[in-house]
């Protein structure tokens, strides 16, 4: 209670400080660019919540089919021609001696014993079943601990058809939609000689600044409700707001250059709360609000600051008070009262999240596809991860598999369409810049670590490309 | 098809409804018959694809095998009639198939065996009367014959050799009769015909040499052939035979389908006993399958009109993982599946005959499946009628004998009573899974789907019937479809079978007990014990009686004894003392047996020195007069159970310990259903005797356990360990519950001990009372009803244990065994009873706001038969009938199981009318009357476990209180007023009626600051609602194993099944809230 007064007080105060010494910041043109990442009417029509997820992976083969083979005859021959899984097999079962290669489309599963499933759950509840075998689980340092054995396979199209050959479990993710190209060596089996990705999307040119604008980047502020818990965020917050205000007296140039603030999701934390609350005996809580509630007042407080400053950005991530399915919706207005008072610079996003700014070309996911594959592979860097991604040329395979989705029914708009200059993805446990090249698309990729952990904001500059790692501790 | 449903016989006379109903079934047959046609021109024969048969074959078997010594594992035994001619006379011989090491398949005809059947010689019988009494015997078995059978024209070799008569010495089983003198018995051999008419003439009087005398009392005349001839030779079912070389002729006429063909006398034939060496297992080919039927809407598959459509089949070999083959076999055009081989049929006929060859050329010696015996087999047998394919109906080994589809009841007191079909495929064991399953394990549910979740934790896509005929008729992926359900069908049976080491389990009690593998399937508990005494009997020439059935099974004895409980929740260690094996180790310690039975008390005997009276006032004699029957077979069960326990406890392997575990357990049944062996009073050798002494020597062991431990364990005994006196709480049968008064289980352990081996010291060989378990704490509720944690170590529990209670029972929905199991884990590991009772309250609270998983409500009860058929009227029926006029279709149809909810009615609604669907509950929101649940279900199992600890007032606390306050008003859509009413939004926040302009927003003006906090606390409870959406349906697509085509699945047992239909549901409501609050962004 006192330290919210406290805060609430120094509010007022930047607010008279800031109308007398305002910066001056450079003005670039602003593109949303995440119309397809609405959950627009059509999409829900009539009875959205009966349909299953199949729609989804239909809709996404559909959509790099064309992409793959034109990248099938770049890679291999102007002449190779997309065939059927059923087809190789009549092949094999006329001439086994001389089968051709050939290429076939369709989606990755990757099957592993260790995938979270809720029946499993159920039937270890009931029945206490074998759980004695130990895979050689990979004890990777990570935050989640990754459920990859040794005894999982890939697994291509429906059922049984299991992959070998060129192609490893970790270069591929469950609703991967590729081309393969090879032969059926026996029954069952595939052999991969190479794996065909769709033909990455088109990349607008670099554009030039003459000035030094910048984007600050922060993710996970994960307000809990528990002020002792959330001290080190929110007077990190502070901080930041102050020094991007100038109010520091230090770096006053460098922080007029930012012009834009990002915040990745996950500014709530309250999914271990919400879950037990949701659960609990009705007549216990029939007066109480939910555990967000309270977490919801201290953020818009914060962000309300930041957005007398500039533009600010805010994704949902796990736990924001807005829907859970893929691709998020942005966090309703009505939980930000304060925030959205000051002249619309608060801009409410969707997860994912593209945005165009002076022309640069931005992609930035709050965190949850990115985590799902660390879980599900052995990777454990998110730079790697994006590699994958945009490789992939998907921004979400797992998805609806282990990340929750929307079950939408003819369009997949995880599939990459504009190549990004930069991407940036939040809520992981590292800090992490590399840079993707291939095929003459160059992108750079930033991965955040949790402001609550680490108070640490990225600084992009825009001309440059490169990144500041700034720390906000007290 | 593999729905336990199919179980039942489909009731054909059931007429249609209406003239409506008729016309569209005969619209829709028609729509068959063309589609059927259609599918005829689709497939060239140049797309057939043909089964390599190199791949499907059997070794090839060695050459010249008669020269060589032969050896076979025997799976199936039959006698068969051979007729006389001229030269030879009839006989009975027998047929053993089975297989070699190598892998052949075998059958040994073994000839020179003649069924026979005894009856004491009567009084002044001399061995010169034999010829005689043969001549006279056979000439009128010769009329006899004639009688029925004018025609006959028999030589007079086969009619002088009809019967044959010779002496043997031996005595009936029954009564001592003071020395172990042998008497005269005639012996009768023949063929099972001959025998048959023997006897009828021997009862009307036949001139055995002086005069006509009629014979009453025959022995062994009733037992079937087989098990006679097991018997006689000595031969297990699933043992080793051997044939020395040069000893067998190989058939000049191949009469059968197996590899190797041989023909041997019976005193030629080797047999090994399974052990050892012989002990060993031969490569059984086992194969699995199950058929799709075209079922016609609303109606079970009738084979007269509707086709087989694919029959998919697995097959292994028995010791491997993984089947060789997997094939399925298609009517029509179907895509390829990979790894699998598909055969398309252009007809019904095509695809039915060229199974049918599949299998004769693969051969297998097991057939497996799910519900075959009562589906699969006698459809595809009815079918081959309906569509005249004679070649059809030889699934079996033999070339001139077709399969044959018969009923029989089976009644077991184990298991009810039940019809079974029973299906002659000769050559071949049947061993039906479910069948397996049903006999050994009790389960909440039958269905392949369900069985598969307990044993395997993996799941099937179960597609609905009706859904069958549109996959059939799309297009040859949809068929591709339903060949990879038809697949999954056949091959969850094996893996089951492999789970549970079915095969391996069941040869072992076959090797055990002597019989068939195939009668342990198909036959009651008896048949193993009349096997193990005959041969017995054989080796002391004992003979036993052929006993004529009376009455009913009314003539009673007293049963076992119960001591009073003494009620309550105990916090401290109660030990328990167990004897064991207790019938068993009586019948052995008091000589108990058939053969000892005396009359009164034995002329110049003394009492306890020659014979003993047993306290039910029945007379045996000691083991130093004569030692009996029953007690050998027993101790030899028991030391046979005892090296199966021992090596279990050595065994590290999870896998093998589960074998021998199965095998001690089949052990302890054996030896514990010889007791009930002579208590039936319709089986084959009631002895009410030896039941009642059994049981009455039981109660008295248990009172005198009770006073001894008593009296020995008064406070300060064992030097002062015992604190206080011991009380023996319970007892019930074969155990006693003592309180020692202890503090802790080490304690009690060490106490538990030293009584167990002094009490025994009172008691006869082999009977023992032992120590083995400690409760603590233990709730004793009543008789027969307890619970407590059970220890076998001082420092660690093994499990929960309960007895009576709801969660074992199986007529509960399954919330109250789960809040009922929860609450004692509660109770019991954590010792707190408080937070049990908080647990209780908040499973009550959601159950009366509706956030209990329907599922968790569901009842169900089997429609064995047709509406009008059942007296009063009953929920489960009616509700049948209304879901029928609903959807015919999906309807359940006689013998499935009907799972239902109870529905909030009007006050004077019948409680039949109250059952629902509970996916039309689900669709339209229909209320449950959860105080149904509350005061029928729950309250009285819990209030029965919180009793003890809340001084009785349980019930009082359960049913009342704040929990119980908050409830949920569902609004139903359908029924009642649900069509005139006109829903009014409310705000979200003081839940006011919205007028005005802000009739749509989500808050009435006063509320409208609130909008934010409200909105976050929808979110909440939202998601969660999301998650469930979406890992439920993300289940169902991994399960099913598809991502680019919907699930079909309605498995209803599926613990998810409504789970995930509810959650749709929900979160479009929770979604249609989130709209009233308006765009998210400005």
């Amino acid at each position: 209670m006192d330290s919210q007064h406290v805060n609430g007080s120094a509010c007022k105060t930047i607010k008279v400080m800031v109308s007398e010494r305002r910066v001056k910041r450079s003005a670039l043109s602003y593109e949303n660019r995440s119309e397809r990442f609405l959950i627009g009417a059509a999409d829900m029509g009539s009875g959205w919540h009966q349909r299953q997820y199949f729609h989804l992976y239909e809709a996404r083969v559909k959509a790099v089919r064309e992409r793959i083979l034109q990248n099938a005859q770049r890679m291999l021959s102007k002449n190779i021609k997309i065939s059927s899984l059923e087809n190789v097999a009549e092949e094999v079962d006329s001439q086994s001696t001389t089968a051709t290669d050939v290429l076939v489309v369709g989606t990755i599963e990757k099957r592993i014993r260790a995938r979270p499933s809720v029946l499993k759950t159920m039937a270890d509840d009931d029945l206490k079943m074998d759980d004695s075998e130990e895979d050689g689980g990979n004890g990777i340092d990570s935050e989640v601990p990754t459920l990859i054995g040794n005894k999982d396979f890939l697994e291509f199209e429906d059922d049984k058809q299991i992959l070998t050959g060129n192609i490893n479990m970790d270069s591929v993710a469950t609703g991967c939609t590729c081309g393969l190209f090879g032969r059926q060596v026996s029954g069952g089996v595939f052999e991969v000689k190479q794996v065909v990705w769709p033909m990455p999307a088109p990349q607008r040119p670099l554009p030039t600044f003459d000035s030094e604008p910048m984007i600050a980047f922060l993710s996970g502020i994960n307000v809990c409700g528990n002020p002792q818990q959330d001290a080190n965020a929110l007077s990190g917050l502070t901080l930041f707001t102050q020094w991007a205000g100038g109010q520091m007296g230090i770096e006053t140039d460098k922080a007029a250059h930012v012009c834009r603030v990002v915040i990745t999701g996950e500014s709530i934390n309250v999914a271990s709360q919400a879950v037990e609350f949701a659960n609990k005996a009705a007549y216990l809580i029939r007066h109480e609000e939910a555990p967000n509630v309270g977490c919801a007042k201290v953020l818009d407080e914060h962000i309300a600051r930041l957005t007398t400053l500039m533009p600010v950005d805010l994704m949902p991530g796990d736990g924001d008070p807005t829907v859970a399915l893929h691709p998020q919706r942005p966090i309703h207005k009505t939980v930000l009262p304060m925030a959205g008072l000051n002249g619309g610079t608060l801009n409410l996003t969707t997860n994912p999240y593209e945005f165009s700014l002076g022309e640069l070309d931005f992609c930035v996911l709050s965190g949850q596809t990115i985590t799902d594959l660390r879980r599900l592979s052995t990777i454990n860097s998110a730079s790697k991860l994006m590699t994958h991604m945009l490789t992939w040329q998907h921004l979400a395979p797992t998805c609806p598999d282990t990340v929750d989705g929307f079950p939408l029914i003819d369009r997949d708009p995880f599939v990459i369409e504009r190549f990004p200059h930069v991407m940036v993805v939040g809520n992981q446990p590292k800090a992490e810049v590399d840079v993707f090249e291939s095929a003459g698309r160059r992108c750079v990729l930033i991965s955040l670590p949790r402001f609550s952990r680490s108070q640490i904001v990225a600084l992009l500059n825009l001309r440059t490309l490169k990144v500041e790692w700034k720390q906000f501790t007290v | 098809m593999s729905n336990f449903g199919k179980r039942a016989a489909p009731n054909r006379n059931e007429p249609p409804t209406n003239k409506r109903r008729k016309e569209e079934e005969d619209e829709e047959k028609s729509n068959y018959e063309e589609h059927l046609a259609h599918l005829a021109t689709l497939i060239s024969p140049s797309k057939r694809s043909v089964l390599d048969p190199s791949k499907c074959r059997r070794p090839n078997p060695p050459s010249n095998h008669a020269k060589k010594a032969f050896s076979m594992q025997v799976m199936e035994v039959e006698t068969f009639f051979e007729p006389g001619n001229n030269t030879d006379f009839d006989r009975t011989n027998v047929r053993l198939f089975g297989i070699t090491m190598e892998g052949n398949s075998a059958c040994v005809t073994v000839t020179n065996y003649f069924p026979h059947f005894y009856f004491q010689a009567p009084t002044g019988f001399a061995v010169e009367n034999l010829d005689s009494g043969q001549k006279n015997l056979n000439a009128a078995v010769a009329n006899n014959l004639r009688r029925a059978n004018s025609n006959n024209q028999t030589s007079d070799v086969v009619v002088n050799h009809l019967v044959h008569l010779s002496v043997a010495q031996g005595e009936g089983l029954y009564g001592y009769k003071g020395s172990n003198k042998k008497y005269d018995f005639i012996k009768v051999s023949g063929t099972t015909q001959t025998l048959n008419r023997a006897k009828q003439e021997l009862r009307n009087g036949i001139n055995l040499g002086k005069g006509v005398q009629a014979i009453e009392k025959f022995f062994e005349a009733n037992i079937d052939a087989e098990v006679k001839f097991m018997a006689q030779t000595g031969i297990v079912g699933c043992g080793w035979i051997e044939i020395p070389a040069n000893k067998s002729k190989q058939l000049n006429q191949s009469k059968t389908n197996c590899q190797i063909e041989l023909s041997v006398s019976v005193n030629d034939l080797i047999i090994h006993l399974p052990e050892g060496e012989w002990g060993k297992v031969a490569p059984i080919r086992t194969m699995s399958f199950d058929i799709e039927c075209m079922g016609r809407r609303g109606i079970f598959p009738e084979p007269e009109h509707d086709p087989v459509i694919q029959i998919a089949c697995m097959v292994k070999i028995e010791g491997q993982a993984e089947p060789f083959l997997r094939c399925c076999f298609v009517l029509g055009t179907c895509a390829p599946v990979i790894g699998s081989e598909i055969i398309q049929c252009p007809t019904e006929k095509d695809l039915l005959e060229r199974w049918t060859e599949f299998i004769r050329l693969v051969d297998p010696d097991v057939l497996t499946g799910y519900n075959i015996l009562n589906f699969d087999l006698p459809y595809i047998l009815e079918r081959a009628k309906t569509l005249k394919l004679p070649k059809v109906s030889f699934l079996g080994r033999l070339k001139d004998k077709a399969s044959q589809v018969r009923e029989s009841t089976l009644s077991s007191k184990q298991m009810g009573s039940r019809v079974n079909k029973n299906i002659d495929i000769h050559g071949r064991v049947i061993f039906d899974v479910l069948q397996v399953v049903l006999r050994d394990y009790k389960l909440r549910s039958y269905t392949l789907n369900s069985v598969s979740y307990h044993f395997l934790s993996e799941q099937k896509e179960d597609v609905e019937h009706s859904t069958i005929p549109d996959l059939q008729m799309g297009d040859e992926q949809s068929r591709r479809r339903l060949a990879l359900y038809c697949m999954k069908d056949a091959a969850l049976p094996l893996r089951l079978l492999d789970k549970l080491m079915s095969i391996i389990n069941y040869m072992e009690m076959a090797r055990v007990t002597g019989v068939p593998i195939n009668y342990l399937l198909t036959r009651g508990q008896q048949i193993k014990i009349l096997s193990m005494m005959l041969r017995r009997c054989k080796a002391e020439n004992f003979f036993l009686p052929v006993i004529e059935v009376q009455g009913g099974d009314d003539v009673g004895y007293e049963g076992a004894t119960v001591i009073d409980p003494i009620r309550g929740f105990y916090r401290e260690p109660i030990a328990t003392l167990d004897f064991a094996s207790l019938y068993p180790s009586i019948m052995i310690a008091h000589n108990l047996c058939y053969t000892t039975l005396l009359t009164g008390p034995l002329d110049g005997g003394v009492e306890g020195k020659d014979y003993i009276k047993t306290p039910s006032g029945n007379f045996f004699c000691t083991k130093e007069k004569r030692c009996g029957l029953l007690p050998v077979v027993l101790e030899d069960l028991l030391s046979a159970r005892k090296r199966a326990k021992n090596d279990l406890k050595n065994e590290k392997d999870e896998f093998k310990k589960m074998v021998l575990n199965g095998r001690q357990l089949a052990l302890k049944i054996s030896a514990n259903s010889v007791y009930g062996f002579t208590g039936a009073t319709v089986g084959k050798l009631p002895c009410l005797e030896i039941s009642q002494s059994v049981t009455s020597f039981g109660r008295q062991m248990i009172e005198l356990t009770k006073k001894t431990v008593e009296e020995n364990y008064k406070k300060g005994a064992m030097n002062g360990k015992c604190p206080q006196d011991a009380k023996v709480i319970y007892g019930d049968t074969d155990s006693v519950m003592v309180k020692f008064g202890v503090e802790t289980v080490a304690q009690a352990m060490e106490i538990g001990f030293e009584a167990a081996k002094e009490v025994s010291k009172i008691f006869i060989e082999p009977i023992k009372l032992e120590f083995e378990k400690v409760y603590y704490p233990y709730l004793l509720i009543n008789k027969k009803r307890y619970a407590g944690l059970y220890y076998t170590k001082p420092d660690k529990y093994d499990k929960v244990d309960c007895k009576g209670l709801e969660t074992v029972r199986r007529d509960n929905c399954p919330l109250v065994a789960k809040v009922l199991g929860k609450c004692l884990e509660t109770m019991l590991i954590d010792r707190n009873a408080d937070a049990a009772l908080v647990y209780a309250k908040k499973m009550i609270s959601d159950l009366l706001c509706n956030r209990i998983d329907i599922s968790m409500l569901i009842i169900s009860k089997e429609l064995t038969k047709s509406g009008d058929k059942y007296q009063a009227k009953q929920a489960h029926v009616e509700l049948a009938a209304r879901m029928r006029k609903r959807d015919p279709g999906s309807a359940p149809r006689l013998g499935d199981r009907v799972p239902f909810v109870i529905i909030a009615a009007g006050k004077n609604v019948p409680a039949y009318e109250k059952a629902e669907d509970p996916t039309y509950v689900l669709e339209n929101n229909v209320p449950i009357d959860f105080n149904y649940y509350l005061t029928n279900q729950l309250a009285k199992p819990l209030a029965r476990i919180f009793d003890p600890i809340l001084d009785g007032k349980a019930e009082k606390a359960l049913l009342q209180g704040e929990h119980t306050r908050v409830r949920t008003v569902v609004q139903s859509k359908v029924g009642g007023l649900a069509a005139f009413t006109q829903k009014m939004k409310t705000c979200l926040g003081c839940k006011g009626v919205l007028k005005g302009d802000r009739k749509d927003a989500a808050t009435c003006e006063h509320c409208k600051d609130k909008q934010g906090d409200i909105y976050a606390t929808r979110c909440a409870n939202m998601n969660s609602l999301e998650r469930n959406f979406a890992r439920l349906w993300t289940e169902c697509q991994n399960c099913a194993k598809t991502m680019h085509e919907k699930v079909n699945c309605s498995a209803r047992d599926c613990p998810i099944f409504y789970a995930r239909e509810k959650v749709r549901g929900e979160l479009k409501e929770a979604y249609e809230v989130l709209e009233r609050f308006g765009e998210p962004t400005w």
